[in-house]
């Protein structure tokens, strides 16, 4: 237990000093700027998977829709960003709960579908209502020089990097709470035999409704601060079927339902993603095709994610279930109800892979 | 004639088209219990492979429609037997694998085709058909979609290994023991599957132009499909063809092309909302 | 040397320990009834026999080879059928796919010579062959079940719960097909709630609780004393195993 402190205290230290240290190197500042706003939204991707066994792929799209509320708020109705801050991320946490409804009572093969389906969508409406949004051309707020708190802005460059490192430690802390609460406790039982807990009188469909909407609400919080610092947001980025991705290759990188799994994947992932940049940016597709193969491959080799295997014994077991799924095989394991986290591996049944 | 017949009969022509879209995905969801999440990237690769062997070689699309089946049929036996089955055996997880495997091959065509809009043309003229003006090449396309749908839907039916399929999607654990080794028809099922989304982008190919984003949409229409005929009911996804088409002819007509997406997304959830089986209630929850 | 043999095997599901170290032999041209209050692991033994069930310990002989490293498939291809608990026919399907599926690597001839083997023993199938699976009554699927499980032509059947919500005239017509399976060589290991029809024609019976063998012996010695098989039965203190 004591080690996970030292290494968190350790991280957090790194994190919160690295503003300073590499004030004046932009190119790392911007990335981990982006990898820490980015966390917020892996978390709470990890939220709803790890926790509430949902896997989504519209948590980039919240991430858009807090961001294009609030820019809207101050664009068309003059409501400084940090007001309208909330108000987005009330407007995005209500449009979460409206599609939980409607999706969270099947199954969750039909829920990562629809919020494939939903970012897809949102994409589609964004460039159509262009006179609202700015089509293509995303939606900017204006820049205005001097410090304005309740507007966001800041004269110090380097007061972003420190606003993204409050979005990520709000973000973790929710998910922190949520995984000591009661609430959390639910939500995992839900996760892993939701009919029991039905049975038990657990309001299963009014829990997986709030935690995705708590969810949402993380990545709405993110969307407003990436809008507040780079004072644009358009639809590729927001709701692009491609980005919609990195929420998710870092989540299951660092290790679903882990505390800061979401966090460790984001740190991972962006420099990687910023150096293929610097080497193969003029190539198109390059960070899709990162994704893509990193995605598979950590879903092969290190499906419990990066920090389970960095846990004591966490090697062991990751051996012990890369051979079971790789050999030939003992007998076969009970047709299991789908494990909703990814299963930990010291858990595993042997995998039937013989043709 | 009146714009409703006109849209009546493109709807038609792009029910077949549209079943065979949705086959694909169909089996593969009755079979392995996964949403085919490459699907898009298997249809847009067989739109490419038929375009540029017909550029290369002049050889007819719709012969070559044969090929798409081969080559994307292999490589889905591939990614299946050399990949997906060392999985973690969850639904969920293979899911999300096969959208990297999407990522995957959208940014290789990307890569190695760039990003122009490709089309496949062939030109026997046009004819009139209830006052709607169609190309004799939408015909064919209609024509060999039909036979693929009834010659597949004819294969599991009355096949020995046809029926341990179905069977396989009622209940693979009672199929084992009857001394059947599933994993097989598991791996030929996902073959079947990439094969039918290849012959589906040959087919397409002639019918629209296409980038290599464009399998986004033609999965999509196949998800919706898939969805309102009920999760594993093939019969139930033949229907839901022609009313999936007649959605989307309706909206591009009468509303605009550039929301497809955003009409099916809201027939998904209709349908999630009041029949979550399906049209004929028999799909899997 | 017995047919099939359990050695010592646990078996669970995910934390859950369903048996633990139970040995169990069965002797060829046998019927071995294994009985016990309702989540005893009954069926978690069958399971674990043919495949269906990982083992967490212990070794599952057949016919002197070691079978735990062998899938279900596998195993069913070696003479080992199951009926299972609820019958589990494929709803979609007729009775007579559902049939020729139980012998799928047979010959057309073959499956034809089997299933009129079937309809012998259960001649109301005959009616019914083109049926869909699904809307049969719960007997006439527990005659489907049975029929597909010897339509492999198995030297050895595992028959779970077969009486399980059915009416007691239709399990009459099930148990009458029994001893004929005996006398064309097929061993049976049967799992019952209904302790007295396994009792009339069990050779042995086993009997279990809380995942573990509490009483063993021939089924004669509890015909002649019903009170001694109640008592082990409502879990009172086990009484050890049988003499052999």
């Amino acid at each position: 237990m004591r080690w996970r402190r030292i290494t968190a205290g350790v991280a957090l230290v790194s994190i919160l000093s690295a503003g300073l240290v590499l004030q004046n190197n932009i190119f790392w500042v911007r990335v981990l700027t982006l990898a820490l706003l980015l966390s917020a939204v892996a978390q709470s991707w990890n939220l709803l998977a790890g926790y509430a066994g949902q896997w989504s792929l519209a948590q980039l799209a919240f991430f858009g829709v807090g961001a294009y509320s609030a820019g809207l708020l101050e664009l068309r109705f003059h409501i400084p960003l940090l007001v309208g801050l909330v108000v987005a991320i009330a407007i995005t946490a209500l449009f979460a709960a409206v599609i939980g409804y409607v999706t969270l009572r099947i199954r969750g093969h039909y829920f990562a579908l629809v919020t494939f389906l939903l970012t897809v969508s949102l994409f589609e409406l964004v460039r159509y209502f262009a006179d609202y949004t700015g089509g293509q051309y995303g939606l900017s707020v204006p820049f205005k020089p001097g410090t304005d708190i309740l507007m966001l802005q800041f004269d110090n460059q380097i007061a972003y990097y420190y606003l993204a490192v409050v979005v990520m430690l709000i973000a973790s802390a929710t998910l922190w709470f949520v995984a000591r609460s009661r609430f959390g406790l639910l939500l995992r039982a839900i996760r892993d035999d939701e009919d029991s807990a039905a049975a038990l009188g657990v309001r299963v469909l009014a829990l997986k409704i709030a935690a995705m909407a708590i969810s949402a609400s993380m990545a709405a919080l993110a969307g407003v601060a990436y809008l507040a610092t780079y004072k644009l947001m358009d639809a590729e980025t927001a709701f692009g079927i491609h980005n919609s991705l990195d929420p998710v290759v870092a989540g299951i990188l660092g290790g679903a339902g882990t505390l800061t799994g979401g966090v460790a994947g984001e740190f991972v992932l962006q420099p990687a993603i910023a150096q293929v940049n610097v080497q193969f940016g003029s190539l198109p597709g390059v960070a899709s095709l990162l994704y893509g193969v990193i995605l598979m491959l950590a879903i092969l080799l290190i499906p419990q994610g990066l920090l389970r295997l960095a846990k004591p014994g966490g090697w062991r077991r990751h051996k012990q279930s890369v051979s079971a799924r790789f050999r030939r095989p003992g007998s076969v394991a009970q047709a299991a109800k789908e494990p909703a986290n990814v299963p930990d591996s010291s858990k595993e049944a042997a995998h039937d892979t013989q043709l | 004639m009146s714009v409703f017949m006109q849209v009546l009969v493109s709807s038609v022509l792009l029910a077949a088209v549209y079943f065979v879209l949705s086959l694909g995905l169909n089996i593969i969801f009755g079979v392995l219990d996964i949403v085919n999440f490459a699907h898009g990237a298997l249809i847009i690769l067989g739109s490419y492979a038929t375009f540029f062997i017909h550029q290369a070689t002049g050889l007819s699309p719709w012969l070559l429609i044969f090929v798409d089946m081969i080559l994307v049929g292999g490589l889905g036996a591939i990614l299946y037997a050399g990949y997906l089955r060392f999985t973690v055996e969850s639904p969920l997880v293979r899911m999300f694998a096969l959208i990297g495997f999407s990522s995957v091959v959208v940014s290789a065509i990307l890569a190695i085709a760039g990003s122009d809009f490709r089309t496949v043309k062939i030109d026997y003229g046009t004819v009139n058909i209830l006052g709607l003006p169609v190309r004799v090449s939408q015909i064919i396309a209609f024509g060999i979609a039909l036979v693929l749908g009834v010659v597949t839907l004819a294969l599991l039916n009355s096949t020995k290994t046809g029926k341990a399929v179905k069977a396989v999607v009622d209940d693979r654990v009672a199929v084992r023991l009857c001394g059947i080794n599933d994993r097989r028809l598991s791996l030929l099922a996902f073959t079947v599957g990439a094969a039918l989304a290849g012959a589906a982008g040959g087919v397409i190919s002639t019918y629209v132009t296409f980038g290599p984003d464009s399998g986004l949409s033609f999965a999509i229409i196949a998800f919706a499909i898939v969805i309102l005929g009920g999760l594993g009911d093939l019969v139930g996804g033949a229907i839901a063809s022609l009313v999936v088409a007649l959605v989307l002819t309706s909206v591009t007509v009468y509303w605009s092309s550039a929301l497809t997406n955003t009409a099916l997304f809201l027939l998904v959830l209709l349908v999630l909302l009041v029949r979550p089986r399906g049209v004929l209630g028999r799909g899997r929850i | 040397m017995a047919l099939l043999s359990s050695l010592e095997i646990s078996a669970g599901y995910g934390d859950l320990v369903a048996i633990k170290g139970m040995s169990v032999d069965l002797e060829e041209g046998t019927l071995l009834g294994v009985v016990g209050p309702n989540g005893a692991g009954k069926s978690t033994f069958l399971r674990a026999l043919t495949g269906v069930v990982s083992l967490s310990e212990g070794r599952v002989i057949w016919k002197g080879s070691d079978i735990g490293g062998l899938p279900a498939d596998a195993r069913a291809r070696l003479g080992i059928a199951m009926v299972q608990e609820g019958r589990r026919l494929f709803p979609s399907l007729s009775v007579q796919v559902n049939l020729m599926l139980g012998a799928y690597h047979a010959s057309r001839s073959e499956q034809r010579e089997r299933q009129d083997e079937v309809l012998q023993l259960f001649p109301a199938l005959a009616e019914i062959l083109g049926r869909t699976a699904r809307v049969l009554s719960g007997g006439e699927q527990q005659m489907v079940a049975v029929g597909r499980a010897l339509m492999g032509k198995p030297s050895c059947l595992l028959i779970d719960e077969p009486s399980l919500g059915l009416a007691p005239i239709i399990v009459d017509e099930i148990y009458k097909a029994l001893p004929a399976l005996l006398e064309k060589g097929v061993s049976i290991i049967l799992v019952e709630q209904e302790v007295g029809r396994v009792l009339n024609i069990a050779d042995r019976l086993i009997v279990l609780h809380e995942g573990t063998i509490v009483h063993e012996g021939p089924a004669a010695e509890f015909r002649d004393r019903p009170d001694a098989l109640a008592e082990i039965y409502l879990g009172n203190a086990p009484s050890g195993k049988g003499a052999n």
